[in-house]
């Protein structure tokens, strides 16, 4: 496979234009074999858009992709064999049953772990017997996420996987995001949830208007992002509103609480004049560093 | 705002929300009751000018009246006929039937769209969130399509006595009034019927099947009434048959409205009774356990196709032979006064020559060159929605290539082509066997052989436009079918250039037996639709897959 051995997905200059809609724009990355990325970003950031790419089910107006070393547009088959999907829209077959749908996915993709499957359906509490057409929007997704899951590809690619899902459920997507990462599968995981990318990613990849704005470990992300501090004073706290990256969220009578996003030395600078009893500051959730990301 | 203001707006509000599911259903009920009103009332007009014009002669008339008035499977296939030596007597025999039983299906497909389809595609819950319950939800529909149905036979009437007052076909105001009326009747009882199916099943595919078993055996309990074996009285126990014994214009039978009006008003109750009783998404039928399905047809994307289409196919299959069977019964009488009447001179000018027989199947066998067009076009469209609605994304994230999986689908379709085309020359040569119309089976599979290339060219250019720019694959395959069609009625009624005839697909082929089979013709049409199929084909595996 050369190249191939230890990315599994290989973005470069991949454009995507809807008549006069930019709908990706020069994006370029590549994720390691192995990896469980969170991708995020607003509605129409271009998500899906990466997604369909991807799956070579729409072809880029410029730039290339690549999933374990093979062009999407031109090697599909053989990288659809190594990889499954969960779409966002998740359209099944209303007259067929659970099990039936997962017997013809199953058969579709080729390779199918009965055993496996079966346990999923038990981890899910999914009652394969009823008819598609008449599970709840939840248990529909515990249908494509078990197709998605007892082939054991080699690359999952999830698009807001666990919408529907109630928490429980969540928790048993999480178990299963922790087995397939245990088993070195790499895993592109599309989602709004934050606190669930937070939880079961290693890496996260955030786009704005088709553009990546922010990419790479979690924890060195939140270094790069707005912190929060809480400072309290001895004596009447200084007028630190100047210093740059600085926004007042509370003052009372010895406390100021606010967010930071600049040099520090300039703000221990603003109060080294001052009698400081305690200076808190805490890393910011994914939340607030999305938040921080997007918000205009 | 004042406090007056408020209430006003909130009352308003609650005004709107109330009627809601009226005024979305009758804008639906309304155009298409239109539509159909519009197609019913000139498809009148066309029998009656055909009538006026073919059968000009007192001796034709009679040769009309004898061959069709006594002939035992017209009786049974489209009633008894009375009076053909008048116009009101040919309209009956002519567009009667045909117009029950369009007028039903009509009324399936509307009802159950308005009915259950709604409600599937989760709009009632919008409705059930405002003001309104579900009986009241129902019942408004319900006023939608009674007010759909006054449309459709109000449309047929005025356009009826337009044609009437404008070419004098002298049938005054009361034979045209309670013509619409009769023609109304079946649709009324298929409103009525559908809307207790939409709560005995809990889909529409279910309440549309149910409906459709209904209406088959309805016509089939009337058509054996019919047959003169003595078992006349199935026509009473049968709707249809009621609708039959209103004997519209010759000899009517108002009275005949009173059962049809109480299996209506039956229908109507207990179908309310059963929405009051009932939630949302439910159904007196619970139809939400699994059916047994082979595992073959799971094996694959070939097999899956082949269960997904294989009621479409069957439709398609059963009105094909039964065409064929039809033209096996009549092909003799017809072919009779075929030759009596100034038809032929229609047919000579649409290219159509030989004995009346030969003259009539050449001449049928374009109405199965439309039937296979249009069985083409369905499946096309078909791959064109399940693009739409992402269950195409389903089969290509998977290893299956856009080629085998659209392929696979057009090869279905072909192979369920020739089959029911063999199964429907069996059966006319079978039938025509038996009523001495002199249709052997080479003639028959020839004849079904030679109807084929215009599907299969239909096949291509629909495939071709489903590659090349998918919003349009409806339209263009709809719009070929559709141009062929009326470039053929338009030759009918006169003298056409050869220009415009050459583009119809209909044209292209002979009218075989009435003619010989012209090779270059239909190894031409064969080859554009093949090339049609190729390009579409290549086209489709390079372009975006556009989902909802």
């Amino acid at each position: 496979m050369g190249s191939g051995d230890n990315i599994a997905i290989k973005c470069d200059r991949l454009t995507k234009r809807f008549k006069n809609v930019t709908a990706l724009d020069d994006l370029t990355f590549e994720i390691g074999a192995g990896r469980t990325i969170g991708y995020l970003g607003p509605n129409g950031a271009g998500k899906t858009t990466t997604l369909r790419l991807l799956l070579g089910l729409i072809k880029p107006t410029s730039g290339s992709a690549q999933i374990f070393g093979l062009d999407v547009q031109k090697d599909k088959m053989n990288i659809h064999s190594q990889l499954s999907y969960v779409p966002g829209d998740n359209v099944l077959w209303p007259e067929l049953s659970g099990m039936q749908t997962l017997e013809l996915l199953g058969n579709l993709h080729g390779t199918t772990d009965i055993k496996f499957r079966d346990e999923l359906i038990e981890q899910f509490n999914l009652e394969p017997n009823k008819k598609i057409k008449s599970y709840s929007k939840g248990n529909r997704q515990k249908v494509s996420l078990v197709a998605a899951f007892m082939t054991r590809p080699k690359l999952l690619i999830l698009d807001e996987p666990t919408s529907g899902l109630d928490p429980l459920m969540e928790l048993e997507f999480r178990n299963c995001i922790r087995q397939a990462k245990e088993n070195g599968q790499t895993v592109l995981l599309s989602s709004h949830i934050l606190s669930e990318v937070e939880a079961i990613c290693d890496d996260v990849y955030m786009l704005r208007e088709g553009k990546l704005v922010k990419s790479g470990k979690l924890e060195d992300l939140k270094h790069y992002s707005v912190v929060n501090i809480s400072i309290v004073f001895r004596s009447e706290p200084p007028d630190i509103s100047r210093v740059k990256g600085v926004t007042i969220l509370a003052t009372s009578a010895d406390t100021i609480r606010l967010k930071f996003n600049g040099d520090f030395n300039e703000l221990f600078r603003s109060i080294s004049q001052a009698d400081v009893r305690s200076f808190l500051s805490t890393e910011p959730s994914l939340e607030e560093l999305f938040m921080s990301l997007y918000d205009k | 705002m004042t406090t007056t203001e408020v209430s006003t707006a909130k009352a308003v509000n609650a005004f709107n929300g109330t009627f809601e599911p009226f005024k979305y259903s009758l804008k639906q009920w309304t155009r298409s009751s239109l539509m159909y009103g519009v197609l019913f009332g000139f498809t009148l007009i066309g029998s009656a000018v055909s009538y006026l014009s073919f059968y000009h002669t007192s001796h034709s008339r009679e040769v009309l009246s004898q061959a069709f008035g006594h002939n035992v499977a017209t009786i049974a296939l489209f009633g008894p006929t009375y009076d053909l030596n008048q116009l009101a007597g040919f309209l009956v025999l002519k567009s009667f039937f045909t117009l029950i039983i369009v007028g039903s299906m009509w009324a399936i497909f509307a009802t159950t769209k308005s009915l259950r389809g709604d409600e599937d595609r989760g709009f009632f819950e919008h409705y059930l969130a405002g003001t309104v319950t579900l009986k009241r939800v129902y019942l408004q529909i319900l006023c939608s399509a009674i007010v759909g149905l006054a449309i459709l036979s109000i449309t047929v009437f005025m356009i009826l006595c337009a044609g009437d007052y404008l070419r004098h076909f002298g049938l005054g105001l009361y034979q045209c009034l309670y013509y619409c009326l009769c023609v109304v009747a079946a649709p009324s009882i298929f409103v009525a019927l559908g809307s207790l199916a939409c709560q005995i099943f809990a889909s529409r595919k279910s309440a549309n099947v149910f409906l459709g078993w209904a209406l088959g055996l309805f016509y089939a309990l009337r058509l054996v009434g019919d047959s003169g074996i003595g078992l006349h009285w199935l026509d009473f126990i049968s709707p249809i048959g009621w609708v039959e014994l209103l004997h519209p214009m010759i000899r009517p039978k108002p009275m005949y409205f009173m059962p049809i009006v109480i299996f209506s008003i039956l229908c109507f109750l207990i179908s309310g009774a059963m929405v009051a009783s009932r939630d949302l998404g439910e159904a007196f039928y619970d139809d939400s356990a699994p059916r047994k399905i082979s595992r073959r047809y799971l094996r694959s994307d070939l097999t899956y196709s082949i269960y997904r289409v294989k009621t479409a196919l069957y439709s398609w299959f059963f009105a094909i032979t039964l065409t064929g069977a039809v033209l096996g019964l009549v092909a003799s009488s017809a072919g009779s006064t075929l030759n009596q009447s100034s038809i032929k001179t229609v047919f000579d000018r649409i290219g159509i020559s030989g004995s009346g027989t030969q003259s009539f199947l050449g001449f049928s066998f374009v109405i199965v060159a439309v039937l296979f067009s249009f069985m083409s076009l369905g499946q096309i469209n078909t791959l064109r929605e399940q693009e739409i609605d992402g269950h195409l994304d389903n089969f290509l994230a998977l290893p299956e290539s856009r080629t085998r999986w659209i392929l696979n689908r057009i090869t279905v379709t072909i192979v369920s082509e020739l089959i029911a085309g063999i199964v429907c020359a069996i059966i006319m040569a079978a039938t025509g066997y038996f009523h001495g119309s002199g249709i052997s089976f080479s003639i028959s599979i020839y004849a079904i052989l030679n109807s084929l290339p215009p599907s299969i060219f239909v096949i291509g250019l629909a495939t071709l436009a489903f590659g090349l720019i998918p919003s349009k694959t409806v339209f263009t395959g709809y719009f070929v079918i559709g141009w062929s069609m009326i470039v053929e009625i338009v030759a009918g009624f006169g003298k056409a250039s050869q220009y415009l005839l050459d583009t119809s697909i209909f044209h292209q082929i002979s009218p075989y037996p009435a003619a010989k089979i012209d090779v270059i013709s239909v190894v031409l049409m064969f080859v554009i639709g093949i090339l049609g199929l190729i390009v579409g084909v290549y086209y489709f595996g390079l372009r975006d897959i556009s989902s909802r």
